[in-house]
C-alpha cells in the first residue's frame, strides 16, 4: 500500500511538472539573464486613481500607466538583457518610454517620432543623466519587464525563493489544448483577498500569448477585477546588443 | 583564585561588550518623541531641505526653498509661494482631513476616509498626500509604525545590531546600525536593508540606508539631519485661518466646469 502511495505521488508530481514543462524553458531563459522579448499589451492599463497608493519603495516596471499620453492605448514593449545590462522600452506608435540599465545606473529617456525621425529626450533633448538603480524596488517587486503587466506576469514564472513576500505565490493548476490548437498552462495565486489567474499559450511549444485576470471582492460584495492580454512576438535567449547602449543622439551628461 | 579571575574577566568583558554594543542614549529620546507625535524635524536629502512637524495630532510639512540661489525653483513652480516669509505648510493633516495648500491662503481638502475614492482627480496627487507627511524611511527606524508610512509585509521591522565608530568625511563619529530582513515567499531572507544613524556629541546628524544582497552593499539613500527636537520653533509654520478651503473634486459638475467649490475657510472647519 505504502509503495503504491509513493509511486502514485511520484507519477502525480512527474505529470504535474511535465504538464507545466513548456513554461520552464522560458523560466530558464529569464534566469540565464540573456534574452530579447518583444510583446504587445492589447489591454490598456487603467488610469492611475487614488486607490493606487504610492509605494514607499518605488515601482519596478516603467510607469507607463502614469503617462497621460499612453493611457488607454495598446502598448508595444521590448526588453533585452545581456548579463547585468538591460534595456526596456514601452510605448505606442510614435512615443516610447525607455530605460537603459548599465553598471548599476539607470538612464531614463523618451523617444518620439517627429517628421518621421526619432527624437530623444532625457534630462532634456539629446541629453541624459544616470540615476541610481532602485535595487529595493527590484528586490520587492522583482525585475522590471517593460510595463507593470508584463513585469507581473513574467515574475510569476520565476522561483519563489527569488520573490519577496510582497509578491504572489503562483501554483500550477492545469494544462491542456484549446480548440484552435494552442496549448496552455494555467497558474493561480491568492493573496490578501486578491485572486490572480494566468494562462500562458503555446504554439508548438513557443510562447505566443499570455492572458491574465485579477479580481477581488469589494466591501459591498461586488467583484472588481481586470483582464489583461499580451501577444508575444519574440522570446529568445539572444540579446539585441545594439539596444544595450545609449542611442547616438543622446549624450550622457552625468556628473560622476 | 583562578575561578575569581575568570568570573571577573567575564564581568569586565561582558560590561565592555554591552557598552560597545549599546544604542546611543539619544535613540530612545527620538523614539519617544516621534511616538508622541510632537516633534520638529529638518533634514536635507539630495532634493533640498524638508521640514516635517507634528503637534497635538496634527502633521505638517514643507520644503525650505532657497529662492535666492534659484535652487529648487525649477523643480517646483510653487517654490515662490512657499519660500520667504510665507511659512505655510504644503500639506497639513488635522482632525482627520488632509489639506493640500496650492496657493497663498488657498488649499484643497480631502477627508482621510475619502482618500482612496477612485473618482478623485489623479492629477491632484491625493494618493501621494499621506506619504508626504511620513517620516523619511531612514528616521522611521525610531517609529516604524508611523501612521503616514506605507508598509509592506516583505520588510520586517528594524532590529538594532551594533554600535561602532565610523569615519565620516575625515571625522570619527558614533554609528548605530539597524537591519531589516527582506522576506521571500519561501521565508528565508534574500536581502537586508541596513540603516546607519551617525551621531556627533550624542545627537544624530546623518542617516544612511543600504541594501545588503549576496554579500554586496548598495546605497539607497542618505540624509543630513539639520534639526530634530520636540518643539516646533516659533514661526516655523504659519497657518492662516483665512485660508480658503476647496473640496477635492470627485468628478461632479464643478469638476467638469473646473470651478472648485469653496466650502469655507480653515477657521470654519475647526
Amino acid at each position: 500500500m505504502k509503495k503504491f502511495l509513493i509511486v502514485g505521488a511520484l507519477i502525480f508530481f512527474t505529470l504535474a511538472r511535465a504538464e507545466a514543462a513548456k513554461i520552464d524553458a522560458y523560466r530558464e531563459i529569464l534566469l540565464g539573464n540573456s534574452y530579447t522579448i518583444r510583446y504587445e499589451n492589447l489591454t490598456p492599463a487603467p488610469r492611475v486613481t487614488n486607490k493606487d497608493r504610492v509605494e514607499l519603495y518605488g515601482k519596478s516596471g516603467l510607469a507607463v500607466e502614469e503617462n497621460e499620453y499612453l493611457v488607454n492605448r495598446p502598448k508595444f514593449g521590448v526588453i533585452t538583457a545581456d548579463g547585468g545590462d538591460r534595456y526596456e522600452e514601452v510605448g505606442s506608435d510614435d512615443f516610447f518610454m525607455c530605460r537603459l540599465s548599465r553598471g548599476g545606473e539607470d538612464f531614463f529617456f523618451t523617444k518620439y517620432k517627429k517628421r518621421g525621425k526619432w527624437e530623444y529626450v532625457g534630462e532634456r533633448k539629446n541629453r541624459v543623466v544616470a540615476n541610481d538603480k532602485n535595487y529595493l524596488a527590484e528586490i520587492l517587486e522583482g525585475k522590471s519587464f517593460g510595463d507593470a503587466d508584463m513585469t507581473h506576469l513574467l515574475n510569476a514564472i520565476l522561483p519563489n525563493e527569488m520573490k519577496s513576500a510582497a509578491q504572489f505565490n503562483y501554483k500550477f493548476i492545469a494544462a491542456g489544448k484549446i480548440a484552435s490548437g494552442l496549448d496552455y498552462e494555467d497558474f493561480r495565486a491568492d493573496s490578501g483577498g486578491v485572486t490572480d489567474v494566468v494562462r500562458y499559450y503555446f504554439d508548438s511549444g513557443k510562447l505566443v500569448k499570455i492572458a491574465a485576470a485579477s479580481y477581488h471582492k469589494k466591501s459591498d460584495g461586488k467583484i472588481e477585477g481586470r483582464k489583461c492580454i499580451l501577444k508575444i512576438s519574440e522570446f529568445s535567449a539572444t540579446p539585441e546588443k545594439s539596444l544595450l547602449k545609449l542611442p547616438a543622439e543622446l549624450k550622457d551628461v552625468t556628473r560622476r | 583564585m583562578a575561578g575569581k579571575i575568570f568570573i571577573s574577566a567575564i564581568i569586565f568583558f561582558g560590561s565592555f561588550i554591552s557598552v560597545a554594543d549599546a544604542e546611543q542614549p539619544a535613540a530612545e529620546n527620538y523614539r519617544q518623541m516621534f511616538r508622541s507625535g510632537n516633534f520638529y524635524l529638518e533634514y536635507d536629502d539630495k532634493w533640498g531641505v524638508r521640514i516635517l512637524a507634528g503637534k497635538d495630532g496634527q502633521r505638517m510639512e514643507r520644503m525650505r526653498y532657497d529662492i535666492e540661489s534659484g535652487k529648487m525653483k525649477w523643480l517646483n513652480p510653487l517654490a515662490e509661494i512657499f519660500a520667504g516669509e510665507n511659512k505655510s505648510p504644503e500639506v497639513l493633516y488635522r482632525d482627520g482631513r488632509f489639506y493640500h495648500f496650492v496657493e497663498k491662503e488657498k488649499a484643497n481638502v480631502c477627508d482621510e476616509k475619502n482618500l482612496q475614492n477612485e473618482n478623485l482627480d489623479p492629477r491632484q496627487g491625493w494618493n501621494k498626500i499621506a506619504h508626504k507627511l511620513a517620516l523619511p524611511d531612514e528616521l522611521a527606524v525610531f517609529c516604524w509604525d508611523d501612521k503616514f508610512r506605507a508598509t509592506t509585509p516583505a520588510i520586517a521591522a528594524p532590529v538594532f545590531r551594533e554600535s561602532f565608530t565610523k569615519n565620516f568625511k575625515g571625522t570619527d563619529c558614533d554609528c548605530d546600525r539597524y537591519t531589516c530582513e527582506i522576506k521571500t515567499l519561501t521565508g528565508s531572507g534574500t536581502a537586508q536593508i541596513i540603516y546607519e544613524m551617525l551621531y556627533r556629541d550624542g545627537q544624530i546628524f546623518r542617516a544612511e540606508s543600504y541594501i545588503l544582497r549576496n554579500g554586496r552593499t548598495y546605497p539607497i539613500n542618505a540624509l543630513d539631519v539639520k534639526k530634530i527636537q520636540p518643539e516646533i520653533p516659533d514661526g516655523a509654520f504659519k497657518i492662516s485661518n483665512r485660508t480658503k478651503i476647496y473640496a477635492a473634486g470627485t468628478g461632479d459638475k464643478d469638476d467638469l466646469l473646473e470651478t472648485p467649490r469653496q466650502i469655507g475657510t480653515l477657521e470654519d472647519l475647526r
